[in-house]
């Protein structure tokens, strides 16, 4: 099997994926605010794995919330995921634009938000701190112990923030990224990188 | 109402808990983990209770568990089909919990046989019941002590079992009284239990079921159904005469009659379940797949029916199904109606056959779509 193929489209492919192809499980979620960041994450994700080629037998699925409105209830979301979930899932991305926001601000506004809803029914949820990750400044691990009448699950929450802080833009996104890797010059008057993607 | 559910040694179950019960509970999952079998476990424990199908014809519960799936005998030919992994020596055991706190702890053991008695006692079901809950009353001199002072009792036959000797003894009318006044409300909760699959027939309905319906001319509301979704022409549902002398249930349009054999499969079966439903009351509704056969209109239209019909006449609904459609469809009406819906989705460990169960409120669902995830591929996760 190639190591693409381990790769899955939550919203369009799935059920016959799953049916079909009979695909065991899924390790990994990852989860974006749109569908053109779930689609710039996946292109990174098979450049990677196609020089690495470490993925061959963890499944990662991808999905978005649809559109930057619906962010308030990725909390919501994350909690009917890891309720709904058992030993099979290991670990849920969630990749968000830092916006106004500093990674920091943006990393505990999330945490705060999950902490604050961690008792579901008979379901008690332990999100440990945040730790930031020692490759990237942006990217935090929230390990996340699940209570449950049959034993205690653990599972990583992975919080990717998107955003140039070394620029002077307004808002940080992840099209922050395509412009220092493509080298584009920015007028000063741009307040967001989003503005570039016509031009590019 | 039922709170919870445990099972063991009961079919395809070596052990299984269901928790969290509410108004309506949909049980979802993949073919074979038990889903059916969860029905049938409610079912066989209503029996104690109630040895008769309300709805099939002179038929005993404990016959029809076995029947429905093959046609090939009842309880006493074939009952060792309904232990786990034909383990006829352990006994099977289903405890529901009710909302009351209350607890009903059944057992049936292999030996138990049935069909030498009246129609009428036909349970092969015994409370376990220790020596607290009959205080105040000798029973040792009418029942056989087991080891530990716990004594099951068949509460149609007023009999009691002992699993040593294998053998019946007899007791007195005040341990009958005693058991229905602890346990009247869960008691008369569980009489009348409908089970609602694909295999109610003609005969059912025309003989037994539509009677009752007439009676109470509850025979318009299923003719509204009909008008509503499958033929908007029918002006009434009657019994029209045949060549066979004997009458047959017919829909009644403007020009014409067309009896309900002749009717799609999807409408039958639509006529036939609200019919059946619309009889029950304050009671416990079981309802295999009511998707198969329906176009998602009537899905939705049938649905309609039975979640009003269960609101009105207080019916706790336990429903399987294999359509996320009917999912959808159940989650919109229940919002509607103020009806509170749990979604379990059942799934078994095949290396230890234990039966589990995920819980999932509407949001999740609601928010697992969102996502892309089905519901039915849980399993995934």
């Amino acid at each position: 099997m190639s190591v693409y193929e381990n790769l899955i489209q939550l919203r369009e492919t799935l059920f016959t994926e799953a049916i079909l192809r009979k695909i065991p499980r899924l390790d990994v979620i990852i989860i974006g605010e749109g569908k053109n960041d779930i689609e710039i994450v996946k292109k990174i994700h098979r450049k990677l794995l196609g020089e690495t080629k470490k993925s061959d037998n963890v499944f990662i699925a991808y999905t978005d919330v649809e559109g930057v409105n619906n962010i308030p209830s990725m909390v919501s979301i994350f909690l009917s995921i890891i309720k709904s979930s058992r030993g099979n899932l290991k670990s849920v991305v969630i990749i968000i634009d830092a916006d106004t926001y500093s990674v920091d601000e943006r990393v505990q506004s999330l945490v705060d938000s999950l902490r604050s809803r961690s008792e579901a029914g008979d379901l008690k949820i332990y999100f440990k701190d945040p730790l930031r990750d020692e490759r990237c400044s942006q990217v935090f691990i929230v390990e996340t112990i699940l209570h449950m009448k049959r034993g205690d699950r653990k599972i990583y929450l992975i919080i990717g923030v998107n955003g140039d802080f070394t620029r002077s833009f307004k808002r940080r996104c992840l099209e922050d990224h395509c412009i220092k890797l493509m080298n584009i010059i920015v007028d000063k008057e741009v307040e967001c990188s989003k503005q570039l993607v016509p031009n590019i | 109402m039922l709170k919870s559910l445990y099972i063991r040694n009961f079919r395809g179950i070596k052990e299984a808990e269901i928790e969290e019960l509410t108004d309506v509970n949909i049980f979802i999952g993949r073919n074979g983990v038990g889903k059916s079998s969860i029905l049938e476990a409610i079912y066989l424990t209503s029996s104690w209770v109630e040895p008769i199908d309300p709805i099939r014809e002179n038929v005993a519960k404990a016959d029809y568990i076995i029947s429905r799936r093959g046609g090939r005998g009842g309880w006493d030919m074939y009952r060792d089909m309904i232990w786990y992994a034909k383990d006829v020596k352990k006994d099977i055991e289903i405890i529901l919990r009710f909302v009351s706190s209350k607890e009903l702890k059944l057992k049936t053991f292999y030996e138990i046989t049935i069909s030498y008695l009246v129609l009428g006692q036909r349970s092969p079901m015994f409370l376990e019941i220790s020596e607290d809950t009959l205080s105040g009353v000798n029973i040792v001199s009418e029942a056989t002590r087991t080891t530990k002072p716990i004594y099951y009792y068949n509460f149609v036959t007023n009999r009691f079992w002992d699993p040593n000797t294998k053998s019946y003894s007899g007791s007195l009318r005040i341990i009958r009284e005693k058991i229905f006044e602890k346990f009247r409300d869960e008691m008369e909760f569980l009489r009348n239990t409908v089970f609602l699959d694909n295999k109610i027939s003609i005969k059912d309905v025309e003989e037994r079921i539509w009677q009752k319906l007439l009676d109470n001319r509850l025979d318009k509301i299923i003719a509204n159904l009909v008008k509503e979704e499958y033929e908007p022409n029918v002006e009434n549902i009657i019994f029209k005469p045949t060549k066979l002398g004997k009458y047959a249930l017919a829909l009644a349009l403007p020009k014409t009659t067309i009896e309900i054999d002749a009717l799609g499969d999807g409408v039958r079966n639509a006529i036939f379940y609200a019919s059946a439903l619309s009889l029950a009351e304050n009671t416990i509704a079981l309802i295999e797949d009511p998707e198969v056969h329906q176009h998602p209109g009537g899905m939705a239209t049938l649905m309609r029916f039975i979640l009003r019909t269960s609101k009105e006449r207080k019916l706790q609904l336990f429903i399987t199904t294999q359509s996320i459609e009917l999912i959808n469809i159940v989650r919109r009406i229940c919002e509607d109606l103020g009806l509170r819906l749990r979604i379990f989705f059942v799934e078994k460990d095949y290396s230890t056959d234990i039966v589990s169960i995920r819980i999932l409120e509407s949001i999740d669902v609601e928010h697992l779509q969102k996502l892309g995830l089905d519901p039915r591929l849980l399993y995934l996760l």
